[in-house]
Order: structure tokens, then C-alpha cells, then sequence
């Protein structure tokens, strides 16, 4: 079978298994797969090929959902386990105040410094996917994909200039791009001007007060999260703010 | 879609990235994921399995439901996420009984193929070592690969693989695609040879 023929003979077979084909025509197929046992055979060899790809994308798919589990910005894969973990603290911490005083443990949350706590809580959220063709967008989201935050800034300043509010994603990547630059202050600035992913954009803009050493504006943040039943940080912000206390 | 001011999305906006395909599909997948992650700890506790357990099986239960919203066989009266709790548990319960996904199923959700032709997929696969079949994919080159599966399983449109994948043009990535579709076939007739 010559390469034009193969190339045929693929676009027949796509189009019957796509049920493309009328039914004479698919009819027609039929009959020529039973009498042609090449044409079979490509026939078969076209489904398992796609069996194969399918079953590989699946596989594939799985693993990066595994990966967003227990490597993503927010992970709740060991919820209990710090659940339990903070019981246990928080147990020996009572026991510790009725021994010594409440005093012991003012003491003891004090002493943990706002720049420990940040570094404590702050997980990088995950990079933006790539964007459609011809978005505009795409040099801000490529720059911060690669670490380059710099670059990120010079981007957004040069694409989107002072419209944040049309561009909330490019805005939030900004704020997490100055974060990373140790800039916090203004990337609490920025954060607070965008609207995306509420939930998520909240939390780092809590996280970027208490970097920049605000902590009334910290705590108004985290207070508003812990107050949110079903909110995605509202175990983190409560425990927190408990700690910034 | 991206730009949208929003809070959450809703279950249509949800339904209609994953049937768009593509970037839209995984985006609204991945939303969909990380939106309902504490399903895993109330799997863990209330069958008692372990989180890698849990972990796989809420996978499974996410993996199966936007595949059926891609072929268009999402009907459910409740909302998404009633449904994908369901299906979780499920999957957990198989997880339990150690049963594994069936292939029939897997079979049945292949988008584009007619009934007929499904049917004659699984005699196929009745006479073939599945695992064999799919490790065949992995000796695919990692171009090939991933474009085969960004393209036949995500549904990524030639215009968002092309730019993905630093192609210069949709006709050169149809020409990659089609080599890729040759030597995958080649490698299926291959694995027949060292069957007999």
C-alpha cells in the first residue's frame, strides 16, 4: 500500500468509526472490511490506536491531578493529620496554661515573628496554564511560568498599563510576582485592586500585609476569611490569626 | 472566560469549558479538582482507606465525570458537585472491594466513536494485553506523544497546539500529527509480530 493509499484509506476509517458516513455508506465500509482483509486490519489497528491514546491521556491526566493535590497552592491532603496535629498542640498548650499561667502561652504566639509566620504559609500559587493563540496576555503569564518576576512587571506594565480592573488573572500574578521580589507592601497594593479568584487573591493579600509588617490589615483579612463557612482557606487564615494574636 | 470577574464558576460555566475542550477543558478540570479536594479526607474517614487511596479514587471520580460532560452524557438532576460526591464514594468503595475500573467503561466513554465500532473494540481487547497496548504509547517520542494525546483526548483545537507546542503553523503540526498516527500504527502491528 502505497502512502497515498494509506492516506485514503485513514480518512475512510476515521470517518465510519466517527459516524460520519450515511448508512449506505457505512454499510458499503462494512462489506469491504469483511471481503478486504487488509482494510480489516487498518480498521482494527485505528481503533486500538485510539484506545491506546485515550488510555494514555487518561493516565496522564490522573497523575497531573495527583500532582495538584499534593503540590498545589492550597493542598488539603493532610487536613486531618494537622487537624490532629494542631489538637495535640493545642492540648499540651492548655494543659501547659492551667500549669503556668495563661501568660506562657501569650508568650509563646508572640514571639513568632510576622516574616516566620509568612514564610510558614506562603506556598507559591500555580503558574498560569498557556495561553489561547493570540492572547495578549501571554508574554506576563510565559515571564512568571519561568520565575522571571521581574520580567512579569515589565510586561503587565507595558500590556496593561493602568486597566487592572479588566485584566484581574494578569493583576494577580503581578501582586504574587512583587510578593516573590520582597516588595510586599506593594504587592498588597496590587492585589487588593483585583477581583480574581476571590478566595485565593484574599489570602495572599492577607499574606502580603503580614509580610510588610501590617498586621491590623492582616488579621481584617484573615478574620473575614475565617468567617466564611466553606471558604477554601478558612482552616489556614483561622489558625493564623490565631498565631498573629 | 479567563478574564471574567468572578468569585466561583458556576456548574454551566463548568460544563461548557470542559465540552469547549482544550485549555478550557483542563482549566475548568483542574477548578473543578481543587474546588472539591476535601472530598479525599471525608473518603479517608468514612471508608477507612488510605489517603493514596482516597487521593486515586477522587481522581478516577473527577477524570470520569468530565469525560462524560465532554461526550455530552452528564445527566444529573442534582448538581455537580452531588454527583461527583457520588461518584467518589463509589470509587471508594471499589477501592475497597479492590475492584478495579472496568475497560468497558472506559470504552464506552470514547468521544467520536460509533456504537458498533466500540463493540468491536472490546472483542478486540478481549484478545489483548491492555497494559501492553498502552505502554505501547510510552515508546512513542514525548512530542508524539503529547501531541496525540493534547489533540485525541484533551481536544485541544490545531490552533491552541500549535501555539502549545512552538509550531510554526497548524500545517506543520498536521504533518507532526500524522507521522505520530503512522508510527503509532506501526508500533501496533509491531506488538502483533512479537505476540505470535
Amino acid at each position: 500500500m502505497n502512502e497515498e493509499e494509506k492516506i485514503k484509506i485513514t480518512e475512510r476509517t476515521e470517518r465510519y468509526i466517527r459516524g460520519e458516513m450515511d448508512t449506505q455508506e457505512a454499510t458499503l465500509f462494512e462489506e469491504d472490511c469483511m471481503r478486504d482483509p487488509a482494510l480489516n486490519e487498518w480498521y482494527q489497528l485505528q481503533l486500538l490506536s485510539r484506545l491506546a491514546i485515550w488510555e494514555a491521556g487518561r493516565e496522564d491526566q490522573k497523575q497531573a491531578l495527583k500532582d495538584l493535590y499534593y503540590k498545589g497552592p492550597a493542598t488539603r491532603s493532610s487536613w486531618f493529620s494537622r487537624q490532629l496535629r494542631w489538637a495535640s498542640i493545642a492540648a499540651v498548650i492548655v494543659i501547659l496554661a492551667i500549669v503556668t499561667g495563661v501568660w506562657v502561652n501569650d508568650y509563646r504566639l508572640r514571639s513568632i515573628s510576622p516574616e516566620s509566620l509568612f514564610s510558614t504559609y506562603y506556598i507559591p500559587p500555580r503558574a498560569p496554564e498557556t495561553m489561547a493563540v493570540g492572547d495578549s496576555l501571554s508574554p506576563v503569564f510565559a515571564a512568571f511560568r519561568k520565575g522571571d518576576f521581574e520580567k512579569v512587571a515589565e510586561e503587565y506594565d507595558r500590556i496593561v498599563g493602568n486597566d487592572t480592573l479588566s485584566f484581574p488573572e494578569a493583576t494577580f500574578y503581578l501582586g504574587i510576582a512583587l510578593l516573590e521580589q520582597n516588595q510586599p507592601k506593594e504587592a498588597a497594593e496590587v492585589l487588593a485592586k483585583t477581583s480574581f479568584v476571590p478566595e485565593q487573591t484574599r489570602w495572599y493579600l492577607a499574606l502580603a500585609w503580614l509580610k510588610s509588617g501590617n498586621k491590623p490589615k492582616a488579621l481584617q483579612e484573615l478574620e473575614s476569611i475565617a468567617a466564611q463557612p466553606g471558604h477554601f482557606y478558612r482552616n489556614k487564615a483561622g489558625q493564623l490569626r490565631r498565631q498573629i494574636r | 472566560m479567563r478574564n471574567k470577574s468572578i468569585h466561583n464558576y458556576s456548574d454551566e460555566e463548568i460544563v461548557a469549558g470542559i465540552r469547549i475542550g482544550g485549555i478550557q477543558r483542563q482549566r475548568m478540570t483542574d477548578y473543578l479538582y481543587t474546588r472539591h479536594m476535601d472530598f479525599v479526607g471525608k473518603g479517608r474517614r468514612k471508608y477507612r482507606i488510605t489517603e493514596e487511596e482516597a487521593v486515586d479514587a477522587y481522581g478516577d471520580a473527577i477524570i470520569g465525570l468530565c469525560n462524560r460532560i465532554a461526550l455530552d452524557a452528564f445527566q444529573s438532576e442534582g448538581n455537580l458537585s452531588g454527583y461527583l460526591y457520588r461518584a467518589f464514594s463509589n470509587r471508594c468503595v471499589d477501592r475497597i472491594r479492590k475492584n478495579t475500573s472496568s475497560i468497558s467503561e472506559q470504552v464506552a466513554l470514547l468521544p467520536y466513536m460509533r456504537t458498533d465500532s466500540k463493540t468491536v473494540l472490546l472483542q478486540l481487547i478481549e484478545k489483548e494485553d491492555l497494559a501492553r497496548l498502552t505502554a505501547i504509547m510510552e515508546k512513542m517520542g514525548g512530542k508524539c506523544r503529547q501531541i496525540l494525546i493534547d489533540s485525541e483526548y484533551y481536544g485541544f483545537s490545531p490552533e491552541e497546539l500549535t501555539e502549545k507546542l512552538g509550531f510554526k503553523n497548524t500545517n506543520s503540526l498536521a504533518s507532526q500529527k500524522h507521522r505520530c498516527l503512522q508510527k503509532l500504527r506501526q508500533l501496533l502491528e509491531k506488538r502483533k509480530d512479537q505476540i505470535i
